[in-house]
């Protein structure tokens, strides 16, 4: 029974860890970006990546709304890099507004923002500087080495200097993302009409955000978003065009039904086992509330005892997946969540077992 | 002497899908306060049905079942339940013992479940279990003693909270003879020292010695009362 309820505790947290984890890197170029109060993109715009670019004049048009006390441009496009061993690998490049650097990457290991200021300098993220972006041997059996501080690399067949490495929120696709300045950015990509993918701004402080929202959308005719409100969009876009929820939802329900039906079965067949005792209880002048108490307080403690190991696995798992491609995210809500299900599993077991001692006839005890 | 079971026109039948099984066809029975009283007969008789609803654990159909002043028949659920757990001690022919408790704690459930703190209960049941002759096995779960002991320690179980009145069913059908007759001597001294009420179901015509009186029961109704033995041959 404790195995039952800690398969289905570890079933229920790392499925919704999982989930929570891949809907959190949908938005990990967001939670990176902190210094803006505002994303600015095109109206048709429906979640972080669906790029529409903007002429570089609506840069000027929102920098002119009043209540704002900055704007910068930032380009956001993927672009091929083609690797020491002659294979391309596909790079988010995010282009920073030459002057100030604003929406650089949250955290540097190697090297320093500013460098970017240095000729065809570009960071790159950690895990796309060990993984992806690695140089591999051309002779089989030599692991590949990472890509370090002074190596270079080619983008779009533009030759660019690696200047500081940074760790970032891994993204949906688990692509390698470079940071480079705006106006090298949008020479690496290809031409078009229009590269500007985002306008950030500062709101000036004492001012509405929402009195700002309605003032740029009004003058530019562009959609002003909170980083709040532009996660919630990229989220609910997820949420509702793809097969994640689904997918994730139906492992879960399907813990919780294996759960019930573990559980449900191995405590039933418990209770069968046992119901001669609980027979001579009863006949011994063990009342009903008695029995409901003693099989309530087991049940729960099975239940403790099996969420806490179910529970405890799945942590250690994501403490063991750190480093890996795995997408594990385990906020509060998630305990709760499983410790919720565990004692709906629990009740539900409690009152189809009860169900059976309430009927219990106590003659029993003299039946052969 | 006072009465401790009344039985008058007392009917049970079990009642299936297709079929209708009369096990008691109108009883008639006074049990005398602290005698030790045998019920015997065929197997089907009745005999089990009949303690069932002396100790509260059945319902009867008809006529009146009064247990030390009470009415079986009159009682709620709950007062039937309070009266099993101060008035009425079992003993069972397969011993019923929690496997997962020692002998104290198997001892200690009828003290509990009458309120007893635990500290309490394990020393009141400590002191009946040396009183049946088990002083070296208080911590001993029951797979570990003998069928002799584990009667023993029901027995303890049976007197730990002094109830008026025991029902046994075959309590020495799964012993050998002389730890049958050890069994059947430490309820006749409990009878006589407690001033307590024991119905015996038995087929053990050894035991029949130990009894005050014998009841004999044949196809749902008593059909003869004896004082001895040697009386049921007549």
């Amino acid at each position: 029974m404790v195995f039952g309820v800690a398969l289905t505790s570890l079933i229920i947290t790392q499925q919704t860890s999982i989930f929570v984890g891949l809907m959190s890197r949908t938005v990990g170029f967001i939670w990176d970006t902190s210094q803006p109060d505002l994303w600015i993109v095109d109206p048709k715009a429906q979640f972080v990546d669906d790029l529409k670019p903007l002429q570089d004049t609506k840069l000027l048009q929102v920098r002119g709304v009043e209540g704002v006390a900055w704007a910068v441009p930032l380009y956001k496009g993927s672009l091929r890099a083609r690797l020491s061993n002659g294979t391309f690998q596909t790079c988010n490049v995010i282009g920073l507004d030459d002057a100030t650097l604003v929406g650089g990457p949250p955290t540097m290991i190697e090297g320093q923002l500013a460098d970017l200021r240095r000729a065809d300098g570009v960071i790159v993220d950690e895990a796309g500087a060990n993984g992806k972006l690695a140089k591999r041997s051309t002779a089989p059996g030599v692991p590949p080495v990472p890509l370090k501080v002074g190596d270079t690399l080619e983008l779009n067949d533009n030759r660019a200097v690696v200047v500081g490495i940074a760790r970032t929120t891994r993204t949906f696709q688990s692509q390698p993302v470079i940071y480079t300045t705006y106006s090298r950015a949008t020479r690496f990509a290809p031409r078009e009409r229009k590269l500007l993918s985002f306008v950030l701004a500062k709101v000036r402080s004492g001012t509405s955000h929402q009195e700002v929202i309605k003032r740029i959308a009004q003058q530019t005719g562009l959609a002003a978003y909170t980083p709040q409100q532009f996660k919630g969009i990229t989220i609910r876009y997820f949420m509702r065009n793809t097969g994640i929820p689904i997918n994730f939802g139906m492992a879960v329900g399907l813990g919780f039904l294996v759960g019930v039906a573990i559980v449900g079965q191995t405590f039933y067949s418990f209770i069968l086992d046992n119901m001669r005792y609980l027979g001579i209880l009863k006949a011994m002048g063990a009342s009903n509330g008695i029995l409901f108490l003693m099989i309530g307080l087991q049940t729960a403690l099975v239940g403790f005892i099996g969420c806490g190991i179910g529970m405890g696995i799945a942590s250690l798992t994501s403490i063991l997946a750190k480093n890996s491609e795995l997408a594990f995210w385990m906020p509060w809500q998630i305990p709760v969540i499983t410790i919720l299900a565990t004692t709906l599993i629990t009740l539900l077991t409690i009152i189809f077992s009860l169900w059976k001692v309430l009927r219990l006839e106590p003659a029993i005890v003299f039946r052969g | 002497m006072q009465s401790a079971v009344s039985c008058t026109a007392v009917t049970k039948s079990y009642i299936s899908r297709t079929s209708v099984t009369p096990a008691l066809r109108g009883i008639d029975l006074e049990i005398r306060d602290g005698e030790l009283f045998m019920l015997v007969g065929p197997s089907g008789c009745g005999k089990t049905t009949l303690i069932s609803i002396i100790a509260g654990i059945l319902n009867q159909d008809e006529g009146s079942c009064v247990v030390y002043d009470q009415n079986m028949k009159a009682m709620s659920d709950i007062e039937r339940t309070s009266y099993r757990g101060k008035t009425v001690g079992f003993v069972f022919q397969a011993y019923n013992l929690i496997p997962s408790l020692t002998t104290t704690e198997n001892v200690s459930i009828p003290l509990l479940l009458n309120g007893y703190s635990r500290a309490d209960a394990h020393q009141r049941s400590e002191e009946v279990l040396v009183q049946v002759g088990l002083r070296d096995k208080l911590k001993t779960v029951p797979t570990e003693l003998s069928g002799g002991q584990q009667q023993r320690v029901a027995i303890a179980r049976a007197l730990a909270h002094n109830p008026r009145l025991i029902v046994c069913d075959e309590p020495t059908s799964a012993l050998d003879h002389t730890t049958g007759e050890e069994i059947m001597e430490l309820f006749r001294a409990d009878t006589v020292k407690g001033h307590r009420t024991l119905v015996v179901v038995t087929h053990d015509a050894r035991i029949f010695k130990f009894a005050d009186r014998i009841g004999v029961m044949d196809d749902g109704k008593i059909t003869k009362v004896v004082s001895s033995p040697a009386e049921l041959a007549d």
